[in-house]
Parts: C-alpha cells; structure tokens; sequence
C-alpha cells in the first residue's frame, strides 16, 4: 500500500513577499527526502506559479492566506496548497500556443503551463477547507510531463516498493 | 536579484542577473530592458550564469523583449545557463522561443 504521511506545513500571507518563503519550504523539504536538483527546481517553480495565481487571481490581491503542506510518499512527493480564494481548476487551463504567446498579447497561463509541465500529477478539489490543489512529483525518471509512460512506470514502482 | 549592466564590441547589451526572478522583482528587470531599448540598444545577451531560479514573470519578460528587439532588427541571446535551469527550459519548451548559447563569447561572436 502506498504510504502517504504530511510531514509539515506552514501558513502564510497570501502576498507575493512570501513567494521566496514558499520556495525555500519546499527546497528544504524536497532536500531532507532526497530530491534531486532538477525536482527541487520543478518543485519550487510549480509552488511559485501556483501561489502567484492565488494571490492574483484567487484572492485578486486581497488579504488572504496560504497553507502549504508536505505530504512525503514512498517514492514522491506531494505538496499541497489550501486557500479560500475563487475556485480555479489549472487543469482546466488551456496550454498557450508558446510561439503565439506574445504576438497574441497573452499574459496568463504561463505558469500552469510550466507546471504542467515539470510535474507528474495535478489534482483540484474544491472542499469545505476551500480550495485544495496537490502538486505531486515521483522520484527518479520523472522527467516527462503530466501522464507520460514515465509517470506511470514510476507510480508501478511506488508500489511494488510498498 | 541583483542586475549588473555593461556594453561589449560597442554593440552588445549584456545583462548579468544574479539570484532569483520571479514576480516580485521581474518589474525591476523589465526596467532593466526599457532603459537600454529607450537607449537605442537593439542587441541584448543575458548571461545566466548566477540565476538561480526564474518564474513564469520573468520569462513573460523576456518573451516581451524578444518580441519589441525583432521589430527594431535587434535580438534577445541568452546564455550559460546552468544545468538546472537549462534542463527546465527544454521540458518546457522554451529553447525554441530563445536563442541560447553555451557561453558569453559564443553569444557575441554569432
């Protein structure tokens, strides 16, 4: 059975000063568990454009707050954000034609994008706590996107470790 | 983030960025490029070396300036970028949105 167990989370203003406390979290988190560089920087970069798009659009830069929790599997890590801002599925997010994007005068959907594309797994829900986004990324060979054979190797592995 | 200015060959802009970029600071860096295109600079390098870390804001940034130097003739080069964020610029996609090269010197020879 594939363990799940949060090991720490904090909570912070939603205000983009925090973005740097918010990454340094992760890194550290992603550091003790035995992440390599190129998935602490995914971890980072995807927990950024995650809680810029809070603070923006969420809470439209009102007041607000951010809990961030390290959920440590057997082979991944998940990070979870929780706010009470608008509910707003990533997932459903159209990926921006990158060669168009600035002649089309486009300035959001960048940050989805990159987060789609340097994590394994994305899941939204919007619960009684508000919205509830988990940010998950598997040890080793992950460095395909989103529902690539390698994510689904890597999730075989998980469990057949467990 | 820290930002050092200089000009090399009498034509080259080249930017040093040291630390990380995101949306608190990328504001600071579109300054950066207003100030050198609103000097008549058409050629920008970036040297990469000292980034740590850059967000969704700061590419938007770059992806903009590309785009204003290609209407004036000029070019956006990037490089020596570390593996890290070299490695994520090629998940993403972003190396063909940017001319990126190994080293200072090969920017500014090409």
């Amino acid at each position: 059975m594939v363990q799940e167990v949060v090991k720490e989370q904090v909570k912070v203003p939603a205000h983009i000063s925090y973005l740097r406390v918010l990454r340094k979290f992760v890194t550290r988190i992603g550091t003790k568990y035995g992440f390599s560089a190129s998935e602490l920087y995914a971890f980072k970069a995807s927990v950024d454009e995650a809680c810029s798009n809070i603070i923006e659009h969420g809470y439209g830069f009102k007041d607000g707050s951010i809990t961030i929790k390290a959920i440590v599997g057997n082979n991944s890590l998940t990070i979870e954000l929780i706010d009470q801002g608008k509910a707003f599925d990533p997932k459903l997010m159209q990926d921006p034609e990158l060669t168009k994007y600035v002649d089309d005068r486009k300035k959001g959907g960048l940050g989805i994008f990159i987060m789609k594309r340097l994590l394994d797994e994305i899941d939204y829900k919007r619960t009684d706590e508000g919205n509830v986004l988990r940010l998950t990324k598997f040890k080793q060979m992950n460095s395909g996107p989103l529902n690539s054979p390698t994510t689904f190797i890597t999730k075989i592995r998980d469990i057949l470790s467990s | 983030m820290n930002i050092s200015k200089r000009v090399e060959n009498s034509q080259f802009n080249i930017i040093n960025i040291n630390g990380h970029v995101d949306a608190t600071n990328a504001p600071q860096l579109e300054k950066e490029f207003d100030s050198i295109i609103s000097d008549g600079g058409s050629k920008i390098i970036v040297n990469f070396r000292d980034v740590e870390y850059i967000s969704s804001a700061g590419l938007r940034v770059l992806l903009s300036v590309t785009q204003r130097l290609k209407s004036k003739d000029g070019d956006l080069r990037l490089c020596e970028m570390n593996p890290t964020v070299e490695k994520t610029f090629n998940l993403a996609g972003f190396t063909r949105l940017f001319d990126i090269f190994k080293s200072e010197q090969e920017s500014l020879a090409n």
